[in-house]
C-alpha cells in the first residue's frame, strides 16, 4: 500500500520535506528539543495538527490518513532520537581520555582438557564416529573380565584400582575401555527376527571420552583421576592397515599436517596384535631431547585389533566381525602440545593457569 | 631390563650386531629403549619389556628376537658334561604347584675363584658379586638365561626335602634375615625342621650358602606362576626370582641350567658334581595352533605367503607344519603368551615390521549415529558459561566426610575400601566443596573476583551401588569491577546470581552462601532433552508498532521489597505492558530519612499504535494504587 502524501496540508508537507535536513543540522539537545516540539510535541505540533485533522476527515480517506500519520510519527520519532543519541555520544567521546584503561568484558574459558577432548571428538566425527559414554563406577566384569584381563592380573589389585567398601564387585573404572564392553553387549542383542543390532547397523564406530581413576599418588606425572578417549570400530574384514590409516589421519588432524606417525608392537590384553603409536617428537623434531628420552619419538596412544575374546565375551561372533580399538590419555597429549611439565596444574584450578591456557583467538 | 651390549652380542654368534642395529630394531620389535649409557667399558641398555613376554626377562630372550629379526637363530645353550643318575636325597613334590624339580649335589672345592667377567657383568646388571661361587653363578645364569636357581648348604639340611604348601602361621626366616608368617597358600621348600625357601621367591637364612659351605644342593625347578605372584605380592617381596617365576619360565631350560650351574660352580671352586637327578614331570609340549593364511591376510592388509610366515615363526623357535591354506604351529616352550592364531599373526607382523603395513582408511557402510544428549549438553553448557566469563574447573571425584552436607545420601554406599586418604574416601555428593576450595585458593592468590563452574557427576547411594547424576555447579564471589574508570566496583550479591540464572534461562535456583564472600548453586542436568528443541525456533510474529516507555519515580519506606509491588502493578496493567523493571534505587540527598527513591520503567507495545491517552490511563491505574501501599510519587 502506498502512502497518500497528497492528504497532507501544504505546510506540513513542506515541513516534512525539510525534516531530514533540519535534523542533520541539529547541533545539540536544544535543537533536537525544538524540533521535537514542532513535529511531535503534545501541543500544537504537526502531529497534534494531523490527529485533529483525522477527526474531520471524511470516512473514505480516514484509513489512508491514519496510516500516513503513523508512518510520519515513527519516522520523526526515530530520526530525532537517533540524532540525539549521536550528539550525546559524540559529546561523551570527545570528553573521554581514550588513553585511560578501558573496561574489558569478562572472559571465561572451557578447561583445556575438555577443549582437547572436544577437538579429538570432532576429528573423529569427520570419520563418522559418534560418542558413547559410560559410568565411572563400573563392575569388574566390564572393567576387566570383558576385556580379557586375567583374574589374577596385577591391575585388579587394591593397590592399583579403587573398590567400594559396601559393593566389593564395584570399582572406579581404570580406563574408558569398559565402554567397549557395554556397547558390544548392546550390539549383540538380537531382535525378534534373530538379527543382532550390530548386523542391522552394519558395523559401528565410536569414541568414549571420560574420566578414569587409578590408585596413584599425586605427583608431576601421576594423578588418581585423569581423562582418556577410547575409540573403537567394528566391521567386516578389518585389519591393521585400517587402524594405521585411521590413526595416521587423526594424529595429523590433531597435531598438525606434518605430524609423522610410527607404529610398533605393544601389548594390551584386549587387543591382538597390539601396538603403540608414536609421533615424531614435536619439541626436538626427532633430533632427540629430554622429553622423548633421546629417541626422537613420543608414545601417544595404545591400539590394536580387537581381541577375539573381547568380541566373544560380548556375544559377538569373532569369525564374522573384526575391528580395532585405541586409547589415549588426554592430559598426556595436552602436556605434549602445551609443553606443560606438571600434570597437577590441570587439576589445581588456579585462575592464573586457566587464563593462560585460554583458547587463543 | 638391563642389557649389556657385549653380552647381547655374545648370544648372537656369527653376526656382528651394532648398537645402531639394536637401537633401530628393538623398539620396532616392541621393546623401546628407555636409556643408554656407557659403563665400565660396555654399553648398557635399559629396555622396556611388555608384561606378557616373560621370555625376554633374560638377555638370551632379547637376543632371540633380535636374531629372528636379522634372519638367524641363536646357537644352543652352553653344554655341560653333567650326567643324571639316581636320587641322592629324598625330594617329594606334595603340591601340584611344583610339577618338576631338578636337583644336583656339588662338592665345593677350595678355590675362591670368581671370573672377572662375572663380577663385571653382575655390576652392570645392578647387582654385585657376593664372593660366593654358588650365588654369583646362579645370578649370572638368571640374568643371562632367565631361569632362577637356588643353592642350599647341604650340611645344614635336616632330613628329606618336601615341596609343599606352608602350614598357616608357619614362620619363615628369609635370606634377608626377616621372619615372615606364612599362609596355607604359600608354597615352600621344607626340610624336616621347617621351610628352607619360599618357592620361587626367596631362599632361607638357615640353609643359605656361606664361605664355610662345603657341599651344596642345587635347585632348578618349575613353580606355578600365579602362586609365586600371589605370595610375592602378599609379602610385598618382589625378587628377581619371583619376577620371572611369576610370569612363567621356560620348562625346557630347567635341566640344562641345573647342569650348567652345577658344572660352573664345580669349575670355579675346583670341586665336583656328585649327583644330578630330577623329580616330577615336565609339562607336555603345547598343542598346535591353526593359523589360516586368510586370517593373516585380513589382519595384515596384504597377502603374506605361507613360507614367509613359516620362516618367521621358525626363527622364533616355533615348529611349523604348512599346508596350502594354513600353518599348524607349535609355539616354543618359552612363549607362554602364544595361545591362539591372532598371537601368531602378531609374531609374523612383528618380524615383517609394522612399518610395512599399509595405511588405509576403512570404508564403512554403517551410517554415523547421533551424538548423545548428555555429551552435547555438557559441551554446550561449558561453552555458554565460558562466554559469560566463567572458568571451567576439573576437580577429583572424591571428597572427605567433612565435605558431606546433611542432605546427602548415606555416605557408606559411596565409600571406597582403599582410598588415598580420608579426604578422598567418598565419591562426592556435591561439586560445591571442591569448587569452594578452588575459589578460596584463588582469592588467597590475590584474585579479586572468582567465577568458576564445573560439570561432573555427583553420586547418590543406592542398595545396588552408587548412582551418578551429571551436575552443574557454579561459584561466583569476591569483588567485580573497580578495575577501570567506567565500571564501578561491586560486591557479588545473590542478585547477581539471580540475574545469571535468568540469563541462562534456568528454573528456580537455590543460591548457597558458601561464606568468605562466595555464592554458588548446583543443579542436576537432565539425562534426556525435555522437549525436542529445534535448531531455529518456530517463528512468532512480533509487533512492529512503536514501543511506548514511561518512567515512574516513587518514594517508598526502607525495608519495602520490590517483588510484591511489581506483582500488584502487573495485576492492574494490561498484557501490552511488556516490561516492568526497577532500574534505580537511591537513598540520600533529596530523599527523606527512612525512605528511598525507586525509578520504575514501564514499556508498552501492541499490534497497533498505542495512543498517549490510553497509556496515560494505564499509568493512572498504577498511580491510583500507590496510597494503599503507603507509596508516594516523587
Amino acid at each position: 500500500m502506498s502512502l497518500r502524501f497528497d492528504l497532507l496540508p501544504p505546510t506540513i508537507a513542506e515541513a516534512h520535506q525539510h525534516f531530514e535536513a533540519w535534523v542533520s543540522a541539529a547541533q545539540d539537545v536544544n535543537d533536537i528539543n525544538r524540533l521535537k516540539g514542532v513535529f511531535i510535541g503534545r501541543k500544537a505540533s504537526h502531529l497534534t495538527l494531523l490527529t485533529d485533522l483525522l477527526k474531520q476527515t471524511p470516512k473514505e480517506s480516514k484509513a489512508d490518513l491514519g496510516a500516513l500519520i503513523n508512518h510520519l510519527k515513527m519516522t520523526w520519532e526515530t530520526a530525532l532520537s537517533l540524532r540525539l543519541e549521536q550528539l550525546v555520544s559524540a559529546s561523551a567521546s570527545s570528553s573521554v581520555d581514550l588513553t585511560l584503561t578501558p573496561p574489558v568484558l569478562p572472559q571465561g574459558a572451557v578447561h583445556p582438557i575438555q577443549r582437547l577432548e572436544v577437538h579429538i571428538v570432532s576429528v573423529f566425527r569427520t570419520l563418522g564416529y559418534h560418542v558413547e559414554e559410560g559410568p565411572e563406577v563400573e563392575t569388574e566384569e566390564h572393567n576387566f573380565d570383558g576385556l580379557n584381563i586375567a583374574p589374577n592380573h596385577p591391575a585388579r589389585r587394591s593397590s592399583d584400582t579403587f573398590y567400594f567398601e559396601a559393593h566389593p564387585h564395584l570399582l572406579l573404572r581404570t580406563h574408558t575401555s569398559p565402554v567397549q564392553v557395554r556397547v558390544l553387549k548392546r550390539l549383540s542383542q538380537k531382535n525378534s527376527q534373530g538379527v543382532s543390532l550390530l548386523e542391522s547397523l552394519g558395523g559401528i564406530r565410536f569414541l568414549s571420552p571420560g574420566r578414569v581413576y587409578r590408585k596413584d599418588e599425586i605427583d608431576p606425572t601421576h594423578s588418581p583421576m585423569f581423562h582418556q578417549v577410547e575409540g573403537m570400530l567394528i566391521g567386516k574384514n578389518i585389519g591393521l592397515q585400517h587402524l594405521k590409516g585411521t590413526l595416521s589421519y587423526a594424529m595429523k588432524a590433531l597435531l598438525g599436517a606434518d605430524t609423522e606417525v610410527r607404529f610398533r608392537p605393544g601389548y594390551f590384553p584386549f587387543v591382538e596384535p597390539g601396538c603403540e603409536v608414536d609421533v615424531k617428537c614435536p619439541l626436538c623434531k626427532g633430533q632427540g631431547c629430554r622429553v622423548c628420552k633421546s629417541s626422537g619419538w613420543i608414545e601417544i596412544l595404545g591400539a590394536g585389533l580387537v581381541h577375539p575374546h573381547v568380541l566373544s565375551h560380548a556375544g559377538i561372533d569373532s569369525t564374522a566381525w573384526s575391528g580395532f580399538a585405541f586409547g589415549m590419555g588426554i592430559e598426556r597429549i595436552a602436556m605434549i602440545i602445551s609443553e606443560c611439565p606438571d600434570l597437577r596444574l590441570f587439576f589445581e584450578n588456579d585462575l592464573r593457569f586457566l587464563q593462560s591456557m585460554r583458547e587463543v583467538r | 631390563m638391563r642389557v649389556p651390549l657385549s653380552i647381547l652380542q655374545k648370544e648372537i654368534s656369527g653376526r656382528i650386531l651394532s648398537l645402531d642395529q639394536v637401537q633401530q630394531y628393538l623398539p620396532m620389535l616392541g621393546f623401546p629403549i628407555e636409556h643408554i649409557e656407557s659403563l665400565s667399558g660396555d654399553t648398557l641398555l635399559e629396555i622396556e619389556i611388555t608384561a606378557n613376554r616373560s621370555d625376554v626377562l633374560s638377555i638370551r630372550g632379547i637376543a632371540r628376537d633380535l636374531a629372528a629379526k636379522l634372519g638367524t637363530t641363536l646357537g644352543p645353550l652352553p653344554g655341560s658334561s653333567v650326567t643324571e643318575g639316581a636320587s641322592a636325597l629324598s625330594i617329594r613334590l606334595e603340591s601340584p604347584l611344583c610339577s618338576f624339580y631338578a636337583a644336583s649335589i656339588v662338592d665345593l672345592g677350595s678355590s675362591p675363584y670368581i671370573p672377572n667377567d662375572t663380577t663385571k657383568f653382575l655390576e652392570l646388571m645392578g647387582s654385585s658379586s657376593k664372593a660366593l661361587a654358588s650365588v654369583d653363578a646362579s645370578n649370572e645364569l638368571l640374568y643371562r638365561f632367565g631361569q632362577p636357581t637356588h643353592a642350599f648348604d647341604l650340611d645344614t639340611l635336616q632330613g628329606s626335602i618336601t615341596v609343599r604348601l606352608a602350614k598357616s602361621g608357619e614362620v619363615f626366616v628369609g635370606l634377608d634375615g626377616i621372619s615372615r608368617t606364612l599362609t596355607a597358600q604359600d608354597l615352600v621348600i621344607a626340610d624336616e625342621a621347617g621351610p628352607i625357601a619360599l618357592a620361587g621367591v626367596l631362599g632361607g637364612e638357615r640353609t643359605k650358602v656361606t664361605a664355610q659351605t662345603r657341599r651344596i644342593l642345587v635347585e632348578s625347578a618349575l613353580f606355578d606362576a600365579v602362586s609365586v605372584r600371589t605370595t610375592a605380592h602378599r609379602l610385598n617381596l618382589h625378587t628377581e626370582a619371583s619376577n620371572r617365576f611369576g610370569r612363567g619360565v621356560d620348562p625346557s631350560q630347567v635341566v640344562p641350567i641345573r647342569n650348567l650351574l652345577s658344572q660352573t660352580i664345580a669349575q670355579w671352586t675346583e670341586g665336583k658334581v656328585i649327583a644330578a637327578w630330577n623329580v616330577g614331570l615336565l609339562p607336555l609340549v603345547a598343542s598346535p595352533i591353526h593359523l589360516s593364511l586368510s586370517l593373516l591376510e585380513r589382519m595384515a592388509g596384504r597377502p603374506i605367503s605361507g613360507p614367509d610366515a613359516m620362516a618367521h615363526l621358525e626363527r622364533l623357535g616355533a615348529r611349523v607344519l604348512m599346508d596350502e591354506h594354513a600353518l599348524n604351529v607349535i609355539p616354543p616352550s618359552w612363549r607362554h603368551d602364544l595361545t591362539q592364531a591372532e598371537d601368531l599373526v602378531e609374531e609374523v607382523l612383528r618380524l615383517e615390521g609394522y612399518d610395512r603395513i599399509d595405511s588405509v582408511l576403512p570404508s564403512v557402510q554403517a551410517e554415523p549415529l547421533p551424538m548423545p544428549f548428555e555429551f552435547t549438553q555438557r559441551i554446550q553448557w561449558s561453552e555458554r558459561l565460558a562466554h559469560l566469563g566463567f572458568f571451567q574447573t576439573l576437580t577429583f571425584g572424591f571428597q572427605g566426610p567433612s565435605d558431606e552436607t546433611v542432605s546427602a545420601s548415606d555416605p557408606s554406599g559411596r565409600r571406597l575400601s582403599n582410598p588415598l586418604g580420608e579426604e578422598y574416601s567418598l565419591m562426592r555428593s556435591s561439586l560445591l566443596p571442591a569448587l569452594k576450595k578452588a575459589a578460596l585458593q584463588n582469592l588467597r592468590n590475590g584474585q579479586a573476583e572468582v567465577r568458576l563452574f564445573e560439570i561432573a557427576p555427583v553420586y547418590q547411594s543406592y542398595p545396588e551401588g552408587p548412582h551418578s547424576v551429571l551436575t552443574l555447579a557454579l561459584i561466583w564471589g569476591g569483588r567485580a569491577g573497580g578495575e577501570d574508570v567506567l565500571t564501578p566496583a561491586q560486591t557479588i550479591t545473590p542478585l547477581h546470581l539471580m540475574g545469571l540464572a535468568q540469563t541462562l534461562q534456568l528454573p528456580t535456583i537455590h543460591i548457597v552462601d558458601l561464606g568468605e564472600g562466595l555464592l554458588g548453586f548446583e543443579l542436576p542436568l537432565p539425562s534426556k532433552p525435555s522437549a525436542v528443541a529445534p535448531l531455529i525456533p518456530h517463528f512468532v510474529p512480533y509487533s512492529r508498532h512503536p514501543m511506548v516507555q514511561r518512567d515512574l519515580s516513587l518514594l517508598v519506606s526502607q525495608g519495602q521489597t520490590y517483588g510484591p509491588i511489581e506483582s500488584a502493578f502487573k495485576k492492574v496493567l494490561p498484557g501490552v505492558c511488556k516490561s516492568l523493571r526497577c532500574v534505580e534505587v537511591y537513598r540520600g540527598k533529596g530523599v527523606p530519612e527512612g525512605q528511598e527513591a525507586w525509578l520504575l520503567r514501564f514499556q508498552f507495545q501492541a499490534d497497533r499504535s498505542l495512543t498517549t491517552e490510553e497509556v496515560d490511563e494505564w499509568m493512572k491505574t498504577v498511580v491510583d494504587l500507590l496510597p494503599s501501599m503507603q507509596i508516594t510519587l516523587r
